[in-house]
Formats: structure tokens, sequence, C-alpha cells
């Protein structure tokens, strides 16, 4: 029974181990942690706002991923990305 | 296995998981498994205009192995309890040792 269970079929952010934010439905999982997203997008973080480079689908390998979180609709329609400014987030250092 | 159970005993307490991207999340602890994988219910993230990255997220699932620490609640930790299994841990463990070394020098004989 994997903690990500629940996350299925669900809007996820997942933040990648070189800093990435990948947004998208979540359809697979294993027990190494490898995610399936559908209809994907990134969101990269840059000085003129958030920008959002569509990817479609995508496998994420199990060691590459930091952090899944479950996207709250109502929280992120209130997001105004272009207007968010921020560095792009640091990759994860030993 | 030790860790495990005691991250049991602390779930629905509210913990500061710190990355090792220097992001820091804290929430209620929802469950845990094997590997120390956390799931955290209601997050804020320290510094949010400067880590503006998960404004959008209320659950989440945190992989083990970018943890670099976890902040406690020092009133939930009970220090006695953790010391017994530690000491009990360390007992077994000296016990296998043991073991194995007797049958290592029985198959030389």
């Amino acid at each position: 029974m994997s903690l990500l269970e629940p996350y299925i079929k669900k809007n996820v952010l997942v933040l990648t181990y070189d800093g990435r934010n990948l947004v998208g439905v979540l359809r697979g999982i294993d027990q190494a942690v490898n995610i399936i997203l559908e209809s994907c997008h990134e969101r990269i973080y840059s000085e003129e706002g958030i920008q959002k480079f569509p990817l479609g689908v995508h496998i994420i390998r199990g060691d590459d991923v930091a952090v899944v979180g479950e996207i709250d609709k109502e929280l992120d329609d209130k997001l105004d990305l272009p207007s968010i400014v921020a560095d792009p987030l640091k990759p994860i250092v030993y | 296995m030790l860790f495990y159970s005691f991250y049991k005993t602390l779930v629905g307490k509210e913990i500061t998981v710190e990355l090792k991207n220097d992001l820091s999340i804290t929430g209620l602890l929802q469950s845990v498994d094997q590997f120390l994988n956390i799931k955290l219910k209601d997050i804020k993230i320290n510094e949010e205009q400067k880590y503006p990255y998960m404004l959008s997220v209320r659950n989440c699932f945190i992989r083990g192995s970018v943890v670099r620490y976890v902040h406690l609640p020092a009133e939930d930790v009970d220090v006695e309890t953790l010391q017994d299994h530690s000491r009990l841990e360390a007992r077994e463990q000296k016990k296998m040792q043991q073991m194995q070394q007797q049958q290592q020098q029985q198959s030389s004989k």
C-alpha cells in the first residue's frame, strides 16, 4: 500500500531533484516512487513571473522525485501565475 | 525499523520538514512508510515569499531521501521509551552478530 495511491487521477505538483516544477494528472506510481504524469506542464520560475511549458505525458524516475503535492483547485485558481516572481528552486544537494 | 515506529507515534502532530533544497515545510504528519517517506496535511512553507512553489498545495508527499532535518515538538517525544527501544535493538543486533561469528567459526573447522 503506497502513500501516493490516494493522489492517483488527481492534479499534482512534482518537485524534482534538479529543481523543476511539473504539474499534471497522476496516472501511475510504484514502490520506488516512479511516476507517470498525464497532460503535464512545467512551471518555470523567472523574473517575468511563472511561465508554463506544455510537456504531455511524462514518466519520472523515482530517484528524481523530491516532493509530490496534491493541487487544491480552489487555491490554484486564485494564483496569478505571471505576477509571481521567484528564483528557480534550488536542486537537491547532499 | 526503529525510526519508522518512532514516526508512527507522532502521527497527527505538527512537524517541520527541512529538505535538501533548503525548502522548509510545516504540516500535520499524516503517515509514514518503511522508506521514511512522509505525508503532510495542511502544509505551510516557511519563507513563503522566497519559496512560492507550493502555494496551491495543501497535502503533500515527501520522499524520504530528500529530507535533511525533521523538527519535532519536544513535548511529544517520549525520550525514555526511545532509549529503551534503542537499547533493545542494539542488544538484538549484537546477538545476531555473535551468532553469525559462531556459525563462521563452525564452518571453518
